[in-house]
């Protein structure tokens, strides 16, 4: 490889990254991960019941992501939440990467394919966010690579798609893809040209190897049955993401348009004969993947992905991409994108910028009563506060409030008739809502409730005259109880107060705590300069003051 | 790099930024019922007619392999299909009339696309018109709302109506009454369900509603 083509990669993956990190946030999702695998860090067990919200679902609860939840947990833990967007962007770049270099293996068709892998993050720029996503992403990249070795006569192990299917399942339900794919690719090849045609049992052998692999979860087969439910559920087709992409936007119709012309090219390349295969199995299953598109919005990246694969082999059929790049060709490119990927990657990100941090901390700060009402994309966040010691109206796990919560959560957005019915059946005490909001404008003349804060876009209410209420469902108590009893660092009792202390309530397991005593000496310097790493506090926002000193004083109790 | 001549290529970017410029000027965007509104699979009908446009163009490409003006015609018809729904009908008759006007080449496996996807859409269509929905009661029956909600596991909402349906037992007090108090309960509101209970006792009531109360107050008694 010439060093020209080399630093081409290097920045091109680099680029890659730095755009991901420049667009990915935390948003709801991300925080009710950490908050879970939090939960399943520091119980060492399943959740029995609803961890997190007062009013959803009751009953066993499936942790569908648990390797993501505890691995984002576990970053968070120790390297704090910039390292856990950082992380999500490294492996999602890596995917991306992957596919470009695998499928794209001259200079000039890496020239002419990068612009579609960035444009695969750019029609994510909107839903790029912390979740288990990012880590199938690159089982994705993985998948594609293995099927078109298949495609090409080549081998692969058999290890590779069972721990492919046990890895996949674990950090994310889009599984199904692992299964789906290679199976739509043996029916594609089916219906092509039989003219160098690979076998088609390997491409089933995969995916059931895939399917064998995905049973290696906490779960075992149950959990294929709940991301099945999962995928069906009302709730989860009601979500923007899952629906259809607005087709008048332009990035969207560039997208399909680059899908019709690769469509038209690969079924014109049927019957050449040089390059890698390419013909109707590769139209067939672009068009599957226009089609998965049209259904829902979230597979316009992977449609975008598999253009930079069908474009990559295309063009390796072509003589024009064989010939040499002038090396300036490839050095300015790729200079250009090391300098703006610097740029992208020196900002500074702010996980915490859309998140009601002040309002949060006011609530825990006066012991204000449950139960708390809260809009859906801040739920994530108080479930990453609060844990399951003060419990939310609803957060992004959305097949949990398929019993009316989540209508009954559009109607208090929307202030619906009932809306203020709504409040007293949920036994509503304290209302967390984005400020000047329906609700805010429609709670500010309500005599029974009062406006207590007020700052940024979150506004606090409290009702005059509080609902008696129990903290939590005395069913949780009981099965929580057992947890308890191992010393896993949850209150002895339910029954008493909330701590009205301004800290979040930190659930401490002994591995954690020694692991803290081993970074402290290491990390006192960058405490000094930037508090607590676990407070939540935007570094440059403005604090009230009563709030820092208590910070300071955690801190020195901590160490 | 299209293999395309520079003429044709011009041809298939200009239909192409025709139908773009047609489909973000056109009105009603926001309006599912209106006939220009742009393509939605959740809507009531429209996955049957996705696998319809998919079995279209899946046919018509696969003819019109050898004549890629066409194909571009054909495939950007299909892009407005989805921008405007109105635009289907065009593109259907464009991808027919395509298909009878070009050279079919020989060894087609897209012949079985189509009549494939209009069997696969009809099947759809079944499958949408006997999928079961859980219905909810009009209202008018307190004690159907609060099982309704009791199914849907939203003891917020069954206690709701457990009050309602409370409130009309006025001073015969029954079922109703009970379910309130182990709602009550259920949401962790002791207190008040061992009032309802206390309640239910002292009225002048049936005797086996008297014993379920007081069996109940009973096996709370232990429960700070």
């Amino acid at each position: 490889v010439k060093p020209a083509e080399r630093l081409l990669a290097i920045a091109g993956a680099v680029g890659l990254v730095a755009l991901i990190h420049a667009h990915i946030d935390m948003l709801g999702d991300g925080f009710w991960y950490v908050a879970t695998g939090r939960f399943l860090l520091e119980t060492r067990s399943l959740p029995l019941d609803e961890p997190f919200s007062y009013a959803g679902v009751r009953g066993p609860w499936f942790a569908n992501v648990p390797l993501s939840e505890v691995l984002f947990a576990w970053i968070d833990g120790r390297l704090g939440l910039r390292a856990l967007m950082l992380f999500c962007a490294l492996v999602y770049g890596a995917g991306l990467t992957l596919v470009w270099l695998e499928f794209a293996r001259t200079t000039r068709a890496r020239l002419v394919t990068f612009p579609l892998a960035a444009f695969a993050v750019f029609l994510e720029r909107a839903d790029l966010s912390v979740r288990g996503q990012t880590l199938a992403n690159l089982a994705l990249a993985v998948l594609f690579v293995c099927l078109f070795r298949l495609r090409d006569g080549r081998r692969v192990p058999l290890y590779v798609p069972v721990l492919l299917g046990a890895i996949w399942i674990n950090v994310h339900p889009s599984v199904v893809l692992g299964l789906l794919i290679p199976l739509g690719m043996a029916a594609a090849l089916r219906l092509g040209e039989p003219a160098g045609r690979p076998a088609i049992a390997p491409f089933v052998q995969f995916a059931g190897l895939v399917g064998v692999g995905s049973l290696a979860n906490p779960y075992g087969p149950r959990l294929l049955g709940e991301i099945a439910r999962f995928m069906g559920a009302e709730s989860t087709t009601t979500i923007d993401l899952f629906r259809s992409p607005d087709f008048r936007s332009w990035d969207v119709l560039v997208a399909l348009a680059i899908a019709m012309g690769l469509i038209a090219w690969s079924l014109r390349r049927a019957s050449a004969d040089t390059g890698p295969r390419v013909g109707t199995a590769e139209a067939a299953l672009t068009l599957a993947m226009v089609l998965a598109t049209c259904v829902s919005r979230r597979y316009v990246t992977v449609l975008c992905a598999f253009e930079v694969v069908v474009l990559g082999r295309l063009l390796a059929g072509v003589a024009w991409s064989e010939r040499p790049v002038p090396p300036a060709l490839a050095v300015a490119p790729a200079a250009l994108c090391l300098a703006l990927s610097g740029y992208a990657l020196s900002r500074p990100r702010d996980p915490f910028q859309h998140m009601p941090v002040a309002a949060a901390a006011f609530v825990d700060q006066h012991g204000l009563a449950d139960n708390v009402l809260n809009p859906l994309h801040w739920g994530g966040y108080l479930d990453y506060r609060w844990g399951p010691h003060r419990r939310v109206f609803i957060d992004g796990r959305t097949t949990q409030f398929e019993n009316g919560v989540l209508s009954d959560h559009a109607l208090l957005q929307a202030v619906g008739p009932g809306a203020r019915e709504a409040l007293d059946v949920y036994l509503v005490n304290t209302i967390v809502w984005e400020r000047g909001s329906p609700l805010d404008q429609a709670l500010a003349g309500d005599p029974a409730w009062q406006r207590v804060f007020e700052q940024g876009f979150s506004v606090v209410y409290t009702r005059k005259k509080p609902l008696p209420l129990r903290p939590h469902a005395p069913d949780f108590h009981r099965k929580m109880g057992r947890q308890e009893d191992r010393g896993m660092g949850y209150r002895a009792s339910w029954d008493e107060p909330f701590p009205s202390s301004p800290l979040p309530v930190k659930l401490e397991t002994t591995l954690r705590a020694g692991r803290r005593r081993q970074l402290t000496s290491r990390r006192r310097g960058s405490r000094r300069r930037r508090g607590c790493g676990r407070w939540p506090w935007p570094r440059r926002a403005p604090r009230p003051r009563s709030l820092s000193r208590a910070r300071c004083r955690a801190c020195a109790a901590r160490r | 790099v299209l293999t395309l001549t520079r003429v044709r290529a011009v041809h298939a970017a200009s239909a192409l930024l025709l139908v773009v410029v047609v489909a973000l000027t056109l009105p009603d965007a926001g309006d599912a019922t209106s006939p220009l509104a742009a393509y939605a699979f959740h809507e009531p009908g429209q996955p049957a007619l996705l696998l319809v446009r998919a079995g279209v163009l899946l046919f018509a490409l696969s003819v019109l392999r050898e004549s890629p003006r066409l194909a571009a015609l054909v495939a950007a018809l299909f892009l407005g299909s989805l921008a405007s729904r109105v635009v289907l009908y065009p593109f259907v008759i464009a991808a027919i009339g395509a298909v009878f006007v070009a050279k079919r080449p020989a060894g087609l496996a897209g012949d079985v696309a189509l009549p494939l996807s209009l069997v696969l859409a009809l099947a759809l269509v079944g499958v949408e018109r006997w999928k079961p929905v859980e219905r909810m009661p009009d209202g008018k029956d307190p004690e159907a709302m609060v099982d309704y909600w009791q199914r849907k596991r939203n003891p917020f909402r069954a206690r709701a109506w457990a009050i309602t349906w409370a409130n009309r037992e006025r001073a015969g007090a029954g079922e109703g009454m009970l379910t309130l108090a182990r709602l009550d309960w259920e949401l962790g509101r002791r207190p008040q369900a061992r009032m309802v209970l206390s309640a239910v006792i002292k009225r002048p009531i049936d005797d086996a509603v008297r014993a379920k109360a007081e069996a109940q107050l009973a096996a709370w008694s232990d429960v700070p």
